[in-house]
């Protein structure tokens, strides 16, 4: 009696055994056969959709944050050492970033030995040369004393211009894409091509329009969300 | 040909009105401000503005309303001269205004009692501090919207950040500490107790622990390698290390220090103490106190300029002032009788200072080299505090 049970365990599993190597065989039959699989997973999950949704609890976790695309200012804030006698100091600029200075901009200067004192200066002269231009920044009170090296943040502004927060630009090989929301507060990824790079800005050429909104603090997440669905 | 004049006319009509669209576009956009450093910006705390006055002709450039009962109490600018900031205490709301319009372009609604604040170095960051609600408040300033409320905060007073805008520091008024903050991810990551509460407090933790008057602000050096943090109650000055986060040194000044005050040149920092009417110099080098002198009561503000310090006694209508070479006072300033001076900022060209004074609503500018006062009258109701970009003395009570 013992020994019939044991056998009819023993035919149990080899009839699971049997079915376990069907149900394998199945499926690395699908597996191996990527259309059909594809086809299988679309059929269960249906049209996927194609951007990515944060509920409020996640938007507030994330510290998610949406900005205005909007013409706003953009400055370029170019950075160059200067180096001087009394409050006149020189510095040379490549001819690039030169374009944009003119006499009479705001200048931050910093001696390097006093990295929390800044100095308020004024762009001078600008002369232009083959490679680089010279220019001559006067600070308007004296600097610090004994100190002859400054750390130069020269402000130029570079107009008005259709803009989103460097933020919310992911670069990701040779493609620029931000997140924008949609009408019913989804994100789904848009390549943009752009402009100028300012300090807080960046003027987009072409991908948006005025008045979208494009995710600036959390667009990371957003976009490691998006990637992770494999959309 | 008929077809080419009605084309050129409508053309010509085209660009008329292109023209006088622009042109109505321009004085919409009502430029009042071009420059962000040619003015001295004024807290109004009861007529609930911001005053704009130009430096060179000390005449009143514009104003913003921010709204009824709004009390604002520190008025800044942006780095990069875009945005005016304020927090409006009795409001809970901090206010953003565009300089080039003088317009309000935002208010978020922020915690309780929000005072004093600070922006990050790169303009990116407005931390808005607290006090009653013992917290910090993040604003975003590409969104213009809050981003984050850190909590865990006693009273934060003074907002500071590194030169590389990696980390914030906060005085907490409440407490004996100072509050690390991580700006990248915007958390309170330590807390850098000054120095040990005497034993007593425990005995009569209510009389001790009560009233206290703690840290007001951590103030970098001039040459960023250390901050200098004093506690009221303690009377000392810590020196902190920011590599690690500790406190190096404990300077013992004179009794109940309201803050530390940082020369220009580097070499010397104030701190005036309320508690014995005295001031302590402080040598930045030796991390001792160099001197000792009197002053006057309720003193408010320090200001460096030509050499010489500025202390400002907010209720005997004095201005103290000392030789920073010599170490000794070299006179005051009576800046009137029955006044309530508040704080000031100093010039770039650390030529002059405006104060304001708030019992007759005027700024008094003090000349630095002469000590002559001019005075300029109504600037808006109980003038608070003044600021001008990138002085070296914006600071608020």
């Amino acid at each position: 009696m013992k020994v019939r049970r044991v056998k009819c365990e023993d035919r149990r599993r080899w009839k699971v055994s049997g079915l376990f190597a069907l149900l394998c065989t199945l499926h690395f039959t699908l597996c191996t056969s990527p259309t059909s699989a594809q086809g299988i997973r679309d059929r269960i999950r249906g049209d996927r959709d194609k951007t990515t949704s944060v509920n409020e609890a996640q938007a507030s976790e994330l510290t998610l944050t949406i900005t205005q695309v909007e013409v706003r200012p953009i400055q370029v804030w170019v950075r160059t050492a200067g180096t001087g006698e009394g409050q006149v100091l020189r510095a040379f600029v490549p001819n690039d970033d030169a374009r944009f200075i003119k006499p009479d901009q705001r200048v931050r200067a910093f001696p390097p030995e006093h990295r929390s004192s800044m100095f308020q200066a004024r762009v001078t002269q600008v002369t232009p040369g083959p490679e680089r231009a010279q220019v001559i920044v006067t600070l308007v009170a004296p600097g610090l004393k004994g100190s002859s090296r400054y750390v130069l943040e020269i402000v130029t502004e570079h107009g008005d211009l259709l803009s989103v927060p460097n933020e919310a630009i992911i670069e990701t090989g040779d493609k620029r894409v931000v997140y924008v929301q949609g009408s019913d507060g989804s994100y789904a990824p848009r390549d943009v091509e752009l402009g100028v790079q300012g300090e807080l800005f960046t003027e987009v050429v072409k991908g948006l329009m005025p008045g979208e909104q494009v995710v600036t603090f959390g667009s990371f997440f957003i976009d490691a969300d998006h990637k992770l669905k494999g959309l | 040909m008929r077809n080419l004049i009605r084309r050129n006319t409508v053309a010509g009509f085209v660009a008329a009105a292109t023209l006088a669209t622009m042109a109505v576009g321009l004085e919409a956009q009502g430029v009042k401000i071009s420059d962000p450093t040619s003015v001295v910006m004024i807290v109004n705390r009861d007529s609930n503005d911001i005053a704009f006055m130009d430096i060179k002709t000390h005449k009143m450039v514009g104003s913003v309303f921010l709204g009824n009962n709004v009390n604002p109490h520190m008025v800044m600018m942006s780095p990069d001269g875009r945005y005016v900031v304020t927090g409006g205490t009795r409001a809970n709301k901090a206010y953003i205004i565009d300089t080039k319009t003088l317009q309000l372009v935002k208010v978020i609604p922020v915690d309780i009692a929000p005072e004093h604040l600070a922006f990050s170095p790169d303009s990116r960051w407005y931390y808005q501090g607290n006090p009653d609600g013992d917290s910090i408040s993040v604003i975003d300033m590409q969104s213009l919207s809050k981003i984050k409320t850190i909590p865990g905060f006693v009273e934060p007073l003074n907002v500071t950040f590194l030169p590389d805008g990696s980390k914030a520091y906060i005085g907490n008024y409440g407490a004996h500490w100072v509050g690390v903050v991580d700006v990248r991810r915007h958390e309170l990551i330590k807390k850098i107790q000054i120095a040990e509460v005497p034993g007593v407090a425990k005995l009569d933790p209510a009389k001790y622990l009560g009233e206290i008057h703690g840290i007001n602000i951590a103030m970098p050096s001039p040459d960023g390698k250390y901050l200098y943090a004093a506690d009221g109650t303690l009377g000392i000055v810590g020196v902190i290390d920011p590599r690690e986060d500790k406190v190096i040194k404990h300077i013992r000044v004179g009794k109940d220090p309201w803050r530390i005050y940082m020369g220009h040149d580097g070499k010397y920092a104030i701190t005036p103490n309320n508690g014995d009417e005295t001031i302590s110099i402080i040598d930045l080098k030796t991390n001792s106190v160099a001197a000792t002198l009197e002053a006057g009561p309720n003193m408010t503000g320090v200001n460096f300029a030509a050499g010489k310090a500025f202390v400002i006694s907010s209720t005997s209508g004095f201005v103290y002032v000392y030789d920073m070479n010599s170490l000794k006072p070299a006179g005051r300033i009576k800046m009137g009788t029955n006044i309530q001076l508040e704080t000031a900022t100093t010039d770039t060209k650390e030529e002059k200072m405006y104060l304001a004074e708030s019992t007759n609503h005027e700024i008094l500018i003090i000349d630095a080299k002469t000590n002559a006062v001019e005075r300029v009258g109504n600037v808006g109701l109980f003038p608070w505090g003044t600021h001008i970009m990138d002085s070296k003395d914006n600071y608020c009570h």
